[in-house]
């Protein structure tokens, strides 16, 4: 038993990374990229206040990049102002920007550091006439993944080695058996 | 004790725990590392979205393999003498072989999932929910293989051989990809029944499973009438 223990655990280290290789190696398409829309109005009474226009939850791994693209139209825009805000959940990282907000905006492009969930939240303060009428896209791409590959292949590299320590072990035994 | 005596060394049964050690492998490689998801940040969102479009026919075959050797191979390859020494009646070695079932299909489905999640974001397991969000869906993956069970129970008792057993619950997940979508309905009731623990739904339940749940209860009793009644007499 102790010996099927071993070789379970060995082959666990060899085929777990192997199996994330090739999830780097071959990614499924509609993996590649996540994209969300967003579009509204902002009543005139809002006008002078933070009003949030987006706000969610994203599973983000390293060197994956986050844009996000602001059209606003239909008002005289005088002055406007955002705020992006993105928290690293589970380390309480947080990443902030502000700017200005024009006609078309291209907030920062987020580059994740810490892969885990991550919640964006855009948030803008406009001034002008009429009503404006926005329209907000998410789009988060997946990066390099070369740093990960480098690591699983490391551990793959144990999990041969140790595969075959055992599995001589076992033909040792054998030998000594018969 | 007899009880758990029968479930132990059924789990050793023709080395039936090998298969779950590869099904936890073949699991894991239908997973998407890299995916990028929109998840809220709990470790029941993050184990709810390790999902593959794979799993549910991954799991209904092991349940398949692992009830065609449980119910197919013992009368024939003369193992009920197991029985005579544990002195243990039919009805006990029945349950004995749903507890191993149990055991050997539900494990490898959770655990591939929880590796994947962790894996996603090991900070995670500092932040508590983990045991908890472990546990339903290790109760969801026990359901959905008890409603399995009862079909490939009866089907392997009442077929003549191994093989035939095999070949027809095979077939029976093959037709997903006909008119019929599969008279199991796995993927419907893979997805309603892993994640009964998280949102107790049982209005849609009843409504979308009623009858095959009724129907699974049918063949619990016909197959349990065919355990107690012994070797089947149409082999």
């Amino acid at each position: 038993m102790r010996v099927e223990l071993a070789l379970a655990v060995s082959l666990a280290l060899l085929l777990i990374p192997l199996s994330f290789i090739d999830d780097i190696v071959n990614p499924s398409p509609h993996a590649l990229v996540y994209t969300s829309e967003a579009s509204g109005q902002f009543p005139s009474w809002l006008h002078r206040e933070w009003y949030e226009l987006y706000s969610g939850s994203l599973l983000l791994h390293v060197n994956d990049t986050v844009t996000i693209e602001l059209r606003v139209s239909g008002c005289e825009l005088r002055r406007g102002v955002y705020e992006y805000r993105v928290v690293h959940h589970s380390s309480g990282k947080d990443y902030a920007a502000r700017g200005e907000v024009g006609a078309l905006t291209l907030l920062p492009i987020f580059t994740a550091e810490l892969g885990g969930v991550h919640a964006l939240q855009v948030r803008v303060k406009l001034e002008g006439e009429g009503v404006c009428e926005y329209q907000l896209r998410v789009t988060a791409v997946r990066g390099d993944k070369s740093g990960y590959a480098r690591v699983y292949s490391l551990e793959a590299a144990a999990g041969l080695i140790s595969v075959s320590a055992v599995a001589a072990y076992v033909a040792v035994r054998r030998r000594e058996a018969a | 004790m007899k009880l758990l005596k029968l479930v132990k060394w059924y789990l050793g049964f023709f080395h039936v725990w090998a298969f779950s050690l590869a099904f936890f492998f073949a699991y894991v490689f239908t997973y998407d590392r890299f995916a990028i998801l929109t998840v809220s940040p709990s470790w029941d969102s993050l184990v709810n979205s390790a999902w593959s479009l794979q799993e549910p026919v991954l799991m209904a075959a092991h349940a398949a393999l692992v009830a065609a050797v449980l119910f197919s191979f013992e009368e024939g390859e003369g193992y009920s003498y197991l029985r005579h020494l544990a002195g243990a009646g039919r009805l006990q070695v029945f349950a004995a072989k749903w507890l191993a079932y149990l055991l050997l299909t539900a494990p490898p489905l959770a655990a591939a999932r929880s590796l994947l999640a962790a894996s996603w974001d090991y900070r995670m397991l500092a932040r508590p929910g983990f045991a908890q969000a472990l546990a339903k869906l290790l109760a969801g993956a026990a359901l959905q293989a008890s409603y399995l069970f009862p079909f490939y129970a009866f089907w392997a008792l009442a077929s003549k051989r191994a093989t035939y057993f095999v070949v027809g619950a095979f077939l029976e997940l093959y037709l997903l990809e006909s008119f019929w979508g599969g008279p199991l309905l796995v993927y419907r009731s893979h997805l309603m029944l892993l994640r009964l623990p998280f949102d107790p739904a049982l209005g849609w339940l009843a409504r979308d499973l009623g009858a095959r749940i009724a129907a699974s209860l049918a063949h619990l009793v016909a197959a349990a009438y065919l355990e107690a009644r012994g070797e089947v007499k149409w082999r």
